[in-house]
């Protein structure tokens, strides 16, 4: 084993094979169990990335494997009530699908708007066979469910020790007027760190159009602590429209690694969102292979850090086709001792002449003891593209603050108009009004108020 | 209502105002004209209180509740509160903040200060919209990020629009005519002769002769290597469009 | 690219510096052992320290791996396949030159053949310059003028007998041989290279240039350049490099250290042109090299200029250290590959003193099968407050074959610190080129505009003989490409 030793996730990879067996059924079942049992085995024998390897390089999993894991505390649907921070998320219009602790909650579930034909449901129900059947799109559901991702060392740990997750199915031509909103939310008192582990599906099938927004809400005491790893894989059919958003809010003492892996056919548009704040630690890593001619894909995010926290943001886009394009946004606001990571990858393969790509990481410091590191990378082995990066890094620009105070802003007021301004510029790259307006309310604003 | 009395001022440790004295009232028009590098933009931005100069002797006396008040201790916005506006030669790009945001910001935080209310932003709409003919600016331009996108004639076109919303007492314009054409040209000098009154003072700070066609001023002051060195009337403008600035300055 | 286009391409590139100088030398057996090291430091007549310099060096080395990068690709080096001293036979080199009339005819011939006169009334005027030959330098000019005004130029050979006490101070102080693999075997089997000291206050009244010729067969060149700008000094420093064509691969894996003190700037620029091997990737130098500069003192300034045409593989980062307040540090580098020939280069700016600045201006030209990389690290510490860099890599890429990369790391450690990065990827493309010579040029005149427009902000920064000679030397490579 080169990496970070797993040993310690042992106990809960037991128990969730055991739960796992006891409601698989059919195919499906049979074949998630042995893949749960083959991840893990891959896992344990590779073990987690260590800071030696570059993509690894500013963020170190040790703090993740270096306590005993423990089963999560259970959850009473009733005591979700007295959680403020959660509650203001089920505010938003949306068809809802809500886990807690990772246990899929119907009662707190509400999908009524869903039109005919679309699947959308817990990964448990599906393969329980309660509430759907396996349609035409099994095999197209099964191949994104199946496929091993290498590349994120964290897929094989996510898989085998996910009991559960959501699966949605858009057939061809269906377009979702309603956002879906799917809340993963962590609560509840233990002594030793539990993990949750969601493993999500997207399939939109050829025309189809859907809008998701992914809530990963953590609400415990400071006196407890928790691990979501959690991957999501999305598979966009030809002219499919999706717009999809994280947002991590993780309580103070919360772990959260999320990986997404999306696969763009021709003409498919993707715009993905990451809004991260809170949690001791965030890494997120997105990789979008755009695989046919005409698709785009924007892959934007803001992070906003402060105390000793942690946030790592790696994006990565893949043209294997002509004629396609690409945007990267990330913006950084780091305030106190916090420590901002961002790492972009442009890569363009030979064949994918006429690429337009660009990718911009900008970093606003408001604290001396701030930190930041930027890593844009390109890749072009095609001639004929545009291909360009940037990244700019620095405190409050003087020169603005003064042009707002010769407006009669005071200094304090234009810190923080600035400071939301940098914020909304990134979350404006949605153009869902929807979501974005969703997210622009979640914004921890306290970050620069207390500046 | 301004009174500067031997300003020194500098920028890491270069002195670039050497003794400057300049006096002015309500309702007169004032060009600070002069060769590049005599401090004309300086001088507009000391009086604003930009942070990059250090005042190293002398005074900027303004008048304020009919007292002269030294200000140069004062923050920029509390200047700006007090009605003293510049103009940017070169306006600022402010990536995600709107320019109606930042003007309604702007607006209400003069209002407030001089004891009038606050707008609201349904208020504040209708109100910049109509202050925005005075530029012939479309109101699309208020929901787009401050300044970027912008081509030169509309940030300064911009300018002037947030110089109708303040509604200021004194106003530094910095080389408001540079890169401008001339129907931009014309478009922001009337929307300036709109906002003059008896009551408010507006000094032009430029280059060229060209604006004070479209802008009549009652005083014109050379200002070469960090001193005034002539003053006169609008005659004064077109003997230096002839000759230039040497006959001056040697 | 059109088929005529592709045709052209495959014209022979000609590479007019690859003959071979037919010369007795004193060389000594293949093989990388502690007696060698010995031998090399016996024949230099070098002081007991150097020696257990080298040794020290040698003992760390044999613990290290050698480096394998991401997108380089090359087989595995024999360090034992490898002589490691190869000098013209001649009493001069053992000696140090005299005067240069006792060099070989050959090897006159040889450097008049790369331009560079070595006779007096021939001598480039305003440049001295300091010759290197394999494992020996044979020869500085113009060490009269030099003198009066105390500036020190000469081998560095030559430096460890004569000023002991500056080599022994600043020898190693900015690369250390612990620093990496390359760096410890040369300081271990280094056999020559320049050294050069500008006293307190003086400006240095010529330019100062080594020129570095490797001819010999399966020899290393591990030359070791040492230049030190007292207070309130300037110089500017240039380094030429060629080498025959041969069909084996040479290594050349030099140290380069600069130090400026309080209120100095040197100025270092190089025109890399090793012989890149064949059309296929036949022969060709690894050029593996380990540069970099030291802003020790206020205010002091380093820039690294760099045109990079040669070499089967290169692998070098100029590198700054801001430690003095004020001081600055710019890198400014055109890269151009082709056929099969492979860079992996960019510099590293390591912030530490306040208001420290760098600017960094890369320039990459890939055409054929060539891959390239910019490798760059902006290091702000958070003693570095108001640092400032400005950094811009552009790459162009020239047929379908080749690969561009780029990957910058940005740490900034100090929030006061303004760091910006941009990059960005184009083509010459045949619609540009149509256009130009629609309006009258030929192709060769628009190639030239093109390429100078691209790489303009760097060529500026040479001195203007180099200046010349890049630009022709890029343009030369790039035109058997295009067309």
């Amino acid at each position: 084993m080169s990496g970070l030793s797993v040993e310690n996730f042992e106990p809960i990879f037991e128990e969730s094979i055991k739960n796992f067996k006891s409601y698989a059924r059919g195919d499906l079942g049979s074949w998630a169990v042995e893949k749960k049992q083959r991840d893990w085995q891959g896992v344990l024998q590779s073990g987690l990335p260590d800071s030696k390897l570059e993509r690894w390089k500013y963020t170190n999993l040790n703090p993740v494997t270096e306590v005993v894991y423990g089963p999560a505390p259970s959850i009473q649907v009733e005591s979700i009530q007295n959680h403020s921070k959660l509650m203001r998320a089920f505010e938003w219009d949306a068809i809802r699908l809500v886990f807690a602790n990772g246990v899929y909650i119907p009662a707190l579930s509400n999908s009524d708007a869903v039109p005919e034909g679309v699947v959308l449901c817990s990964i448990s129900d599906l393969t329980m066979g309660t509430t759907h059947e396996l349609g035409d799109w099994k095999s197209e559901f099964l191949k994104s469910f199946e496929e091993d991702h290498t590349e994120l060392p964290l897929s094989q740990l996510n898989f085998s020790l996910s009991e559960d997750g959501y699966a949605l199915v858009v057939p061809n031509g269906v377009h979702l007027e309603k956002p879906i909103h799917i809340m993963h939310m962590c609560l509840g008192e233990s002594k030793s760190r539990w993990s949750v582990a969601p493993r999500n599906v997207v399939v939109m099938q050829k025309n189809s159009q859907a809008e998701i927004v992914e809530s990963y809400l953590g609400s415990t005491s400071s006196e407890t602590s928790y691990f979501n790893a959690s991957l999501t894989t999305v598979n966009l059919g030809e002219n499919a429209h999706l717009n999809f958003s994280r947002w991590i809010d993780e309580s103070e003492t919360g772990f959260h690694y999320g990986s997404v892996v999306a696969k763009l056919n021709k003409n498919a548009r993707l715009f993905a969102m990451n809004l991260s704040q809170g949690g001791q630690f965030i890494r997120n890593d997105i990789r979008v292979d755009i695989c046919g001619e005409g698709a785009e894909a924007h892959v934007n995010g803001l992070f906003i850090a402060k105390k000793d926290q942690h946030i790592d943001n790696h994006s990565e886009i893949y043209h294997h086709s002509p004629q396609a394009m690409s945007r990267q946004l990330y913006k950084g606001i780091l305030a106190d001792k916090s420590r901002g990571v961002f790492n972009g990858k442009i890569q363009i393969e030979k064949e994918a002449q006429k690429t337009d790509s660009s990718q911009l990481n900008q970093n606003l410091l408001l604290s001396k003891k701030a930190e930041i590191d930027s890593k844009p990378e390109l890749e072009v082995y095609a001639d004929d593209v545009k291909a360009n990066h940037g990244s700019a890094s620095g405190p409050l620009d003087e020169s603005e603050l003064f042009y707002f105070q010769s407006r009669a802003i005071s200094k304090g007021e234009a810190v923080r108009m600035i400071a939301k301004g940098f914020a909304l510029d990134a979350l404006y790259k949605q153009p869902s009004r929807s979501s974005r307006e969703f997210l622009i309310n979640q914004i921890d604003e306290g970050v620069w108020l207390n500046q | 209502m301004l009174k500067i009395k031997n300003l020194h001022a500098k920028v890491n440790d270069v002195e670039i105002l050497k003794g400057i004295n300049l006096e002015v009232n309500p309702g007169e028009v004032h060009a600070i004209m002069g060769p590049n590098g005599s401090g004309k933009s300086t001088l507009a931005k000391v009086v604003a209180g930009h942070p990059d100069y250090e005042v190293s002797e002398g005074e900027i006396l303004y008048d304020i509740n009919f007292v002269d008040t030294n200000i140069l201790e004062m923050e920029p916005d509390v200047r700006a509160k007090e009605g003293i506006f510049l103009a940017f030669q070169y306006p600022v790009e402010i990536p995600g903040v709107t320019n109606f945001h930042f003007l309604h910001r702007s607006y209400n935080s003069v209002s407030k200060y001089s004891g009038a209310g606050e707008l609201s932003e349904e208020d504040f709409r209708k109100f910049i919209i109509k202050k925005s003919e005075v530029v012939e600016m479309d109101p699309k331009f208020l929901d787009r990020p401050v300044n970027e996108g912008f081509s030169g004639g509309e940030k300064k076109r911009n300018e002037i629009l947030q110089m109708a919303v303040l509604n200021p007492r004194l106003s530094f314009l910095d080389e408001t005519d540079s890169g401008l054409d001339i129907d931009a040209l014309r478009v922001v000098s009337e929307g300036v002769n709109k906002i003059k009154s008896k009551q408010n003072a507006i000094v032009l700070v430029t280059h060229y002769q060209r604006l004070l066609d479209y802008i009549k001023p009652d005083f014109v002051h050379v200002l070469a290597g960090g001193k005034i060195i002539q003053t006169g009337g609008p005659e004064l403008a077109h003997e230096l469009e002839k000759k230039g600035y040497d006959w001056l300055v040697n | 690219m059109s088929n005529d286009v592709e045709e052209n391409v495959k014209k022979q590139r000609e590479y007019k510096h690859g003959f071979i100088t037919k010369i007795e030398v004193d060389a000594i057996a293949k093989g990388l052992n502690e007696d060698v090291i010995r031998i090399i430091s016996e024949k230099k007549n070098e002081p007991e320290w150097m020696l257990e310099s080298r040794l020290k060096a040698f003992e760390y080395w044999k613990t290290l791996e050698e480096p394998r990068w991401a997108h380089l690709d090359y087989p595995k080096i024999d360090y034992q396949n490898i002589s490691y001293y190869s000098a013209p036979k001649t009493n001069a080199a053992k000696e140090g030159p005299k005067t240069l009339d006792d060099l070989d005819p050959e090897l006159v011939k040889t450097f008049e053949k790369l331009g560079i006169p070595l006779q007096e009334q021939k001598r480039i005027s305003g440049v001295a310059v300091d010759m290197v030959f394999d494992s020996v330098s044979i020869g500085t000019t113009h060490k009269e003028m030099l003198d009066e005004v105390g500036v020190v130029f000469c081998s560095i050979s030559e430096a460890i007998k004569e000023h002991p006490e500056l080599v022994k101070k600043y020898f190693g102080s900015v690369v250390p041989y612990k620093d990496n693999f390359y760096a410890a075997l040369n300081a271990a089997v280094f056999t020559d290279g320049s050294f050069c000291y500008i006293p307190k206050g003086v400006k240095c009244p010529m330019d100062l240039s080594t020129y570095f010729r490797i001819n010999a067969a399966e020899t290393g060149q591990f030359e070791r350049t040492l230049v030190v700008a007292d207070e309130g000094s300037f110089v500017n420093y240039l380094e030429g490099c060629t080498a025959p064509m041969r069909d084996e691969k040479q290594l050349h894996a030099a140290v380069v250290e600069l130090i400026a003190l309080d209120n100095a700037e040197i100025n270092y620029s190089t025109v890399q042109n090793w012989y890149p091997g064949d059309r296929e990737g036949k022969g060709g130098v690894y050029n593996f090299v380990t540069k970099r500069g030291r802003c020790q003192g206020k205010n002091s300034k380093i820039s690294w200029t760099q045109v990079e045409a040669g070499s089967a593989i290169t692998w070098k980062y100029p590198s700054c250290i801001l430690q003095g307040e004020n001081s600055q540090g710019a890198f400014y580098s055109v890269a151009m590959t082709h056929d099969k020939m492979q860079a992996d280069t960019g510099t590293k700016m390591i912030h530490i003193g306040k208001n420290t600045k760098s600017t960094i201006i890369s320039k990459g030209i890939s055409a054929d099968k060539s891959i390239q990389a910019y490798r760059g690290l902006v290091k702000v510490m958070p003693s570095a407050t108001n640092a400032r860099n400005y950094t811009q890599c552009d790459s162009m890429l020239v047929g379908h074959e080749c690969a561009a990369n780029t990957f910058p790391y940005i740490e900034v450690k100090n929030n006061t610190a303004k760091v910006e990065h941009e990059a960005s990827t184009s083509r010459i493309s045949e619609d540009q080129l149509f256009y130009l010579q629609s309006r009258g040029l030929d192709m060769e005149e628009a190639i030239s505009l093109l390429v100078n427009g691209f790489c303009k902000d760097v060529f500026k920064m040479l001195p203007l003989e180099f200046s010349v000679e890049a630009v022709k030397l890029i343009e030369m490579k790039l035109e058997n490409s295009i067309g």
